[in-house]
């Protein structure tokens, strides 16, 4: 039999590749687990994504009202976008495919628990970034051991750029 | 996803482009010692970041790496004969050192000093462990030699090959760092592979198909750590080091040697991919060495006479479709080497990354891919020595470990990821 794969693997025969294209947009939730995040979320915001929603998760004492608003439940978490409307996790997800978290090194991440656990409870992909900008391995550690059982996939990324650039990659 | 500037900035490694130059920044294998046996053996041909070169060890065991081609008229110096302290051209007798210095030219006057001004571009080659490096980058900035630890063991207890791939080394060097492919192209391959077979690992990655991935940054490059269920509630980890731009190494199984590739672009369209398995502690065995010498494991057969694989793209890869029907070979090719290289190939010669469509599992290829990009713009920018050119970053050592679920590898391993003489590897 003459190999089909010679004429095939050329550089010439990669231009014939079909450029239709080849996905669907997905539907990817960008949550920054603490209040802290919001600032960097709300910047990201406003670059061109492939229909990424960022919402930042809002603390327990400050969501008492808009807990009670939203019918929050203990399961579930009140986000809010950064144009300061808020909405429940819940809401969130039905329409995710993909939840990315992210926090700071040092910070407490316990939100990491109730998303991951409603993530996984809808078969949703779940990924954590952790941004590491101060050389503290402790502070580092206890933020990972927050979000590490509740992640596919967790990367420590040096700087916002690193986080920007992941989202692009998986056309978030 | 990757755009196309990107792309191109990262796949691109002749003289000109930015890649290149930072590929010039390291010590790289450019033969293995086996090809320049003896004093005044034939000279090799040797094509290397898009530079065509001629190898060869002159009548005092000094080895040269210089331009291929006679300054004179053009010619090819592999006809040279290599003689007498120099290789020199048989068409007109013009001869050079190891230097790239010409030391005769027949023709001239021997007191007129023309060929004094003749000199082709050479660069430094030196051999360490079973491999022949080269240095291409500005002398003034030549680094330290290379401590990869496979290279610097007894020499009975490593064994180094390499193989020729048609393709671009970027999609090479990113199959290294991808720890998820493992649990299937080369699945029928763990329990069978005489390299790989009988560790207690091996079942953990074939019963648990959907690993964890975290990636974590060192100063020479990534660890990629890919988590799976083990006994007990506890998970097993496979941790692969990235040393920039092209060094990864293979978690390990059992006692089995290590094993890990270097992935050296030849031009934008071909590369070569090195593989070595090595062990830290003791010598290879004799079932070990056949094995490795039979092209088992990250190893392959060859073209008699070539390092062209035995199995390649003008057979389909001796492609087995009743193998791949009963799981024998997950894709119907045999041997892991050409299970990657078989697939890489067929992206074509440098894949479009603006058609992929990633997911967060790749993020070891994503994270590389930024740490390539940083370190060559601020190269290219800022004239920033990379990441994975000082020593210290060659001392890694890969990894498989069981641990307790509230334990990270990063830092529990710590010691078990730095190499160290005579100190014993971390292997499931």
């Amino acid at each position: 039999m003459i190999s089909q794969t010679v004429k095939a693997t050329t550089a010439a025969e990669s231009h014939y590749r079909i450029s239709a294209p080849n996905s669907k947009g997905r539907s990817s939730l960008v949550l920054g687990l603490e209040a802290s995040s919001a600032s960097l979320l709300g910047e990201l915001a406003g670059l061109e994504w492939n229909g990424a929603r960022f919402r930042t998760v809002v603390p327990t004492d400050d969501a008492g009202k808009s807990a009670k608003d939203l019918n929050v439940n203990a399961d579930d978490l009140v986000l809010q976008a950064p144009d300061g409307e808020l909405s429940r996790l819940s809401d969130e997800l039905a329409s995710t495919d993909v939840v990315v978290m992210f926090a700071r090194s040092g910070e407490a991440a316990q939100a990491a628990s109730v998303v991951g656990e409603a993530a996984f409870g809808r078969r949703l992909m779940t990924a954590g970034f952790v941004l590491d900008e101060q050389d503290d391995r402790k502070a580092l550690e206890a933020t990972l051991t927050a979000v590490r059982p509740f992640v596919i996939s967790l990367v420590v990324g040096p700087d916002a750029e690193a986080f920007s650039e992941t989202l692009s990659a998986i056309r978030a | 996803m990757l755009r196309k500037e990107v792309n191109e900035l990262l796949t691109q490694t002749g003289p000109d482009a930015a890649m290149g130059k930072m590929f010039r920044q390291y010590w790289i294998p450019a033969l293995l010692a086996e090809e320049l046996p003896e004093d005044d053996c034939p000279p090799v041909r040797v094509k290397l970041l898009s530079e065509r070169l001629i190898a060869f060890r002159d009548s005092d065991g000094k080895y040269g790496l210089m331009d291929e081609f006679c300054a004179h008229r053009g010619v090819s110096l592999w006809f040279g004969r290599n003689e007498e302290g120099g290789l020199r051209c048989p068409y007109h007798g013009w001869k050079y050192d190891t230097t790239g210095q010409c030391i005769e030219v027949p023709s001239e006057p021997a007191d007129s000093g023309f060929c004094e001004k003749i000199k082709l571009q050479a660069y430094p080659l030196i051999k360490i462990g079973d491999i022949l490096w080269t240095y291409m980058g500005p002398k003034d900035d030549e680094p330290p030699h290379p401590e990869f630890e496979f290279a610097t063991v007894p020499s009975n207890q490593t064994f180094t090959s390499k193989r020729f791939q048609e393709s671009n080394w970027l999609q090479a060097m990113e199959g290294g760092i991808d720890s998820s492919h493992v649990s299937f192209l080369h699945s029928g391959s763990l329990n069978t592979d005489p390299l790989f077979k009988g560790a207690r690992g091996n079942q953990y990655n074939i019963a648990d198909k959907m690993p964890f991935f975290e990636v974590v940054k060192h100063d020479g490059g990534l660890y990629v750590g890919a988590r799976r269920n083990a006994e007990d509630g506890k998970y097993y980890w496979r941790i692969t080091p990235w040393v920039m731009p092209c060094f990864t190494m293979v978690p390990p199984r059992g006692d089995h040697p290590i094993h890990g590739h270097f992935w050296i672009p030849i031009d934008d369209e071909n590369c070569w991919a090195w593989s070595f398995d090595y062990h830290p502690t003791r010598a290879l065995s004799d079932v070990e060495m056949e094995a490795l010498e039979g092209g088992k494991g990250v190893h392959c057969e060859y073209v008699p006479g070539t390092y062209i694989p035995k199995a390649n793209k003008t057979n389909d890869y001796l492609v087995d479709r009743q193998a791949q029907k009963e799981g024998r070979y997950y894709s119907g090719v045999e041997g892991i080497a050409i299970q990657d290289s078989s697939l890489q190939e067929s992206m074509g010669p440098i894949v479009d990354r603006t058609k992929e469509n990633l997911v967060s599992t790749d993020n070891g290829v994503i994270m590389a891919r930024q740490m390539l990009k940083k370190a060559v713009t601020a190269l290219r920018d800022k004239g920033v020595t990379p990441p994975g050119v000082d020593p210290a970053h060659h001392r890694t050592r890969s990894v498989s470990v069981v641990l307790p679920p509230d334990q990270a590898f990063a830092e529990v391993c710590e010691e078990d990821l730095k190499a160290a003489t005579g100190k014993p590897h971390t292997s499931v």
